[in-house]
């Protein structure tokens, strides 16, 4: 933005608006419950947790002992993290990549004139809406070992009953979990699609390419932007995956709490922290977990930029005037 | 500005035996010094905040309550760790928890968050200490023992949780002899029969024979405390799973999650052992004497081939703890501690108890209470006569420590021990691996409490 | 490539998309079978899920674990302990209560930050954008112990304020979505108005709000299903008293000893999503187009 006009801004020179000056009220007007309600909901509890990742809070205490850089360097040495932080890429590589095409996929088809589309695109779309409370729960019916529909299926087949919800299997139904939710991205893309000039998918058509090709030198480059759009939200919500694993743990039977029984397969960073916070009172290191995990998304949300961002195609910023 | 403020508190956490953060500063106390019990604050009249569990204290219940101590509102809010900690923190906690008192009452005596509730009991006219159940004693902190010292709460009713539960239709089926229901049977007994009652087919099993069994504190220490051993060291500062004792236990836990007679922590049950026993798909339940009134009210066709019997052994001392004796406690910033007290002496003692009691749901904390025990049906006065005879045996086994709550400790056991089951580690491994991993979390809270 | 022109073309005028102008119940046999059939596949296997929660909700309790396609029995008194082993309808006015006030209170709240961003120039702009895109990326549970002891030390503990400040706020992905919108209008729409004389309020009022019908509606369905959805500010904040659905059926159906009823958890469910199905149903046109209209695009 364009700092240096910040009080020399003349009348003159913004005439058709009023002073830059006015404007710039104007901003910081329409912005005020934000900016106010950010600092207060946000901020203020963001900063607490940064001062608490410096001490060795046990959660009930009164005193705060400063431990200094001590819980960042248990972070960045424990191999619990390094485990967890791992699982939590892992998910990513898989869900990433395949609600951006999947969504994709089935925005295109949905996009094409068939007969009862709006009736797919709902029954599609429904899952998406479905709080994730109630999606773990009717994950964790469906692949229940000795009753689930699942187990079912496979001795339709000829298959032998297995335990989904436990070892390494209960990643499978966490990322079968993730996937349902696809149809978030559909009605995204659906949206985009609609916004391609119809002219210049049949100018193509005209210049003898077939459907792939107008898909390729149209379509693509007008939605990229949705695409980039939606592959940085769903790398964050994916990184953030906590409920769907905490409650597709089984039910706790020896007294203890409903993370003790999360299989180690799920246990995804969100996880850690959270036992960290609540099964072991340590506050002073979730929050350090915490703080060291913004920075991975961070640094990941700018990645995507970096690598993806270059073949984007932007539209124009009516404000901006040319400088952006 | 922090130190300031902890300072400036400290008279008065150390009134009710906080050390746990001073300690760090002063250096002079040990955990939980021996403390002086607050003087009773007569009840005010006003609304009473009771953090408790979905469904326990029922709005029959709240009703009763309210009409019996007319001016008391009672307020709802459920249990929820990180509710408690952050009304702790903000120094407006609820004036009744409802929490496990063999699992919590070392870390909450000894951070002075719990109300030390002697003088009340002094004076009460319904809690009579000398009517107080032994079970109890796992609410009393000395500032080094648990069992010692001053109470922190009571049980609102309880079960000795080792103790299980057998379908005597399934047992003879399976070309079993009925045993003893009160004489104890050997871990190693229960397993063989378990095999016998297990029938599984294609991967799936349509009867489990052994009850629900999981890697946590307290059914590995009762299991060795019956064979003479501990886990906790004296002064609960560490933890040993290398004993030949605590070996014993873990080989039959990993025995019985490898042989799946049962469900366990690598092939978790879909719910708990009551549904499943009640289908008919578990030939054994390990519940305690509560379970008596689950099967009778939920069940009753099941009362007939139900048979109660008595904790099984690993060695040869009887030793029947409870995995819980669930009560309350009064925090100690409690705005309103003297009706509190009046609820905790309803509830656990009074008239709101009278009624679980009758109703077969558990133990009474009071001992003139026993009574109302129920008797009238077969099924209830078989039961009643296992439970008397296992009375006897009931002891507080050290599993709480005022390092770590019990919850971090057992999340730790569930994660190695899955990994290891699963990874085919030996059972000696095992052991290496939990000894190793708890007390990092030990070491961990000691090094907080400025030990 | 074909794509020169750099500036969008305005909504209003924009071409009508590919398909919408012929509804497809005008054809009368599928045109592509086996689009078609892909399509049924997916959506079937979208909804499969659902009936294996409707049939569990029917078992028996004491036979919610039997391994059958169907209940041996139907217990469609389950769905009377549903509704009365829990207040289930106080539960759910808190639910429509709390969720129509924090939706109303940030879809109008996110269209006034919206605008600013999108139609105002002034120093920090950039500055302040980048904080709203990093605000979605931190974690709900890092703010939970200080968002607490804020609101206690205010005495807002067990009252709806909080939504209503967190509302008022706005929420970062609406703001968002709202500034993709409105930037996508030319400048003249505002140059107009001021030679009218018009104000920022009453321009943004009484142009920039009616245009924005679609989103508004997308915006409102949004921020509904977030706090309907949300467990755990209703389980720090609320007492049982006035907290909402999403904790009474998550937690509620238990016997009295704490363990779960898996037959009343999963009707609960059930009745516990039919409402935000409903309400997605009805908006649907417009919450569709409000995606269109803002074209996301940066």
């Amino acid at each position: 933005m364009r700092l240096q006009r910040v009080g020399t801004a003349g009348p003159a020179k913004r005439r058709r608006y009023g002073s830059s000056k006015g404007e710039a009220l104007a901003f910081y007007g329409f912005l005020s419950p934000w900016i106010i309600g950010t600092a207060a909901l946000t901020l203020f509890p963001v900063g607490y947790a940064l001062y608490l990742s410096f001490t060795a809070w046990d959660g009930v205490s009164v005193f705060k002992p400063w431990v200094g850089l001590a819980n960042y360097r248990e972070v960045l040495t424990s191999s619990d993290t390094l485990s967890s932080l791992s699982k939590t890429l892992l998910l990513v590589a898989i869900i990433v990549p395949t609600t951006i095409v999947g969504s994709l996929v089935l925005a295109v088809l949905l996009n094409e004139r068939v007969r009862g589309r709006t009736f797919f695109r709902t029954l599609i779309y429904i899952p998406a809406i479905v709080p994730p409370v109630a999606s773990a729960l009717i994950w964790k019916v469906v692949f229940d070992q000795n009753s689930g529909a699942a187990n079912r299926v496979g001795a339709m087949f000829g298959v032998d009953a297995v335990n989904w919800l436990t070892g390494n299997r209960a990643f499978v139904v966490l990322v079968v979990v993730l996937l349902w939710g696809v149809g978030a991205g559909i009605i995204i893309n659906l949206a985009a699609l609609q916004t391609v000039p119809m002219e210049q998918l049949e100018a193509v058509k005209l210049d003898g390419g077939n459907a792939l090709t107008a898909f390729r030198h149209v379509t693509l480059p007008v939605i990229s932007p949705v695409l980039l759009f939606q592959t940085v939200l769903v790398t964050i919500t994916t990184l953030q995956t906590f409920v769907p694993a905490l409650l597709l743990s089984p039910i706790s039977t020896g007294g203890g709490d409903v993370y003790t029984n999360i299989p180690n397969a799920n246990r995804v960073y969100m996880v850690d922290v959270y036992s960290q916070f609540f099964a072991y009172s340590r506050y002073g290191y979730g929050s350090a977990m915490l703080t060291v995990f913004f920075l991975v998304i961070v640094v990941l949300t700018v990645l995507i930029f970096k690598l993806v961002g270059r073949s984007v195609f932007y539209a124009v910023d009516p404000t901006a005037s040319g400088k952006g | 500005m922090q130190h300031s403020q902890a300072f400036s508190r400290r008279s008065v956490l150390k009134s009710v035996g906080l050390v746990a953060g001073a300690a760090a500063l002063s250096a002079c106390s040990g955990t939980g010094s021996s403390s002086t019990s607050a003087a009773v604050k007569s009840p005010k009249k006003g609304t009473l905040t009771i953090m408790s569990a979905q469904g326990e204290i029922t709005s029959a219940e709240i009703a009763a309550f309210e009409k019996a101590y007319p001016g008391l509102k009672i307020k709802l809010i459920l249990t929820d760790p990180t509710r408690l900690n952050a009304m702790l923190a903000a120094g407006d906690p609820p004036d009744l928890v409802r929490d496990a008192g063999t699992d919590v009452t070392p870390y909450i005596a000894s951070r002075g968050i719990a109300l030390d509730l002697d003088e009340y009991f002094a004076k009460s006219s319904v809690l009579k200490t000398a009517d107080i159940l032994p079970i109890n004693n796992c609410w009393r902190w000395d500032g080094k023992t648990q069992g010692k010292g001053a109470r922190y709460g009571i049980a609102k009713d309880w079960s000795q949780d080792a103790m299980w539960w057998y379908n005597s239709d399934l047992w003879s089926a399976a070309g079993l002899t009925a045993p003893d229901p009160t004489k104890p049977i050997t871990y190693d007994e229960l397993f063989e029969a378990s095999k016998k009652l297990t029938k599984s087919a294609h991967g799936k099993t349509s009867v489990y024979g052994l009850y629900t069994t999981t890697p946590g504190m307290d059914q590995i220490a009762a299991m060795v405390a019956t064979a003479g051993g501990r886990i906790m060291s004296e002064d609960l500062g560490t933890a040993d799973f290398t004993s030949p004792e605590a070996i014993r236990a873990l080989t039959w836990l990993v025995d019985v999650a490898k042989a799946k007679v049962g469900y366990s922590a690598v092939n978790p049950s879909p719910d708990w052992d009551g549904p499943e026993y009640l289908a008919g798909k578990q030939a054994t339940a390990g519940q305690g004497y509560w379970f008596n009134g689950f099967v009778a009210s939920t069940a009753p066709a099941y009362q007939s081939k139900t048979v109660f019997a008595a904790a099984p052994m690993l060695g040869s001392k009887r030793v029947s703890p409870s995995f819980g004796a669930v009560g309350y406690w009064i925090p100690a910033k409690s705005k309103n501690p003297g009706a509190a007290f009046e609820f905790m002496e309803w509830y656990c003692g009074g008239a709101g108890a009278a009624k679980r009691i009758a109703a077969g749901n558990g133990l009474p904390s009071m001992k003139p209470m026993l009574s109302l025990v129920p008797q009238k049906t077969e099924f209830q006065k078989a039961s009643f006569k296992v439970q008397t005879a296992e009375l006897p045996y009931v002891s507080v086994i050290p599993v709480a420590t005022p390092y770590a709550l019990t919850t971090a400790l057992n999340t730790t056991l569930a994660k190695d021990f899955t990994a290891a089951v699963g990874g085919g580690k030996s059972v000696a491994a095992l052991a290496d691996l939990l000894t190793k991993d708890v007390n990092a979390v030990l070491a961990n809270g000691k090094k907080l409490a400025g030990k | 490539m074909a794509l020169d022109e750099k500036t969008r073309v305005p909504v209003a005028r924009r071409t009508p998309a590919h398909g919408t102008a012929r509804p497809a119940w005008h054809q009368r046999r599928p045109k592509h079978p086996v689009i078609f059939t892909v399509l049924l596949v997916v959506s079937v296997l979208m909804v499969l899920p659902f009936a294996e929660l409707v049939i569990s909700s029917l078992r028996s309790t004491n036979a919610v674990n039997e391994d059958t396609w169907l209940p041996s029995a139907f217990e469609w008194s389950n769905y009377k302990k549903v509704v009365t082993l829990i207040p289930f309808w106080r539960f759910a006015r808190n639910s429509v209560v709390l969720s129509a006030l924090f939706a109303l209170l940030t879809t109008l709240s996110s269209a006034v930050v919206g605008y600013g961003f999108a139609r105002l120039r002034a120093p920090g702009k950039n500055l302040l954008f980048g904080l709203l895109i990093s605000t979605m990326m931190v974690p709900q549970i890092v703010t939970l112990i200080p968002t607490y002891l804020l609101f206690a030390n205010f005495g807002l503990v067990g009252t709806y304020w909080p939504w209503v400040l967190w509302g008022t706020a706005g929420a970062p992905y609406a703001i968002f979505l709202y500034r993709q919108f409105f930037s996508s209008f030319p400048k003249e729409l505002e140059e107009a108005a001021v030679i009218d004389g018009a104000g920022r309020i009453r321009i943004f009022v009484q142009i920039f709000l009616p245009l924005s019908r679609p989103l508004l509606v997308t915006a409102f369905v949004l921020a509904f299903n977030t706090v309907w959805g949300d467990f755990i500010a209703p389980n720090l904040l609320l007492d049982q008293d006035n907290t909402t659905l999403a904790v009474g059926v998550g937690n509620g159906y238990v016997i009295n000893q704490g363990f779960p009823l898996p037959n009343l958890i999963a009707g609960g469910a059930l009745l516990y999503v039919v409402p935000v199905v409903i309400l997605f149903l009805a908006a649907q046109r417009s919450y569709v187009r409000g995606f269109a209209n803002s074209g996301l695009k940066g």
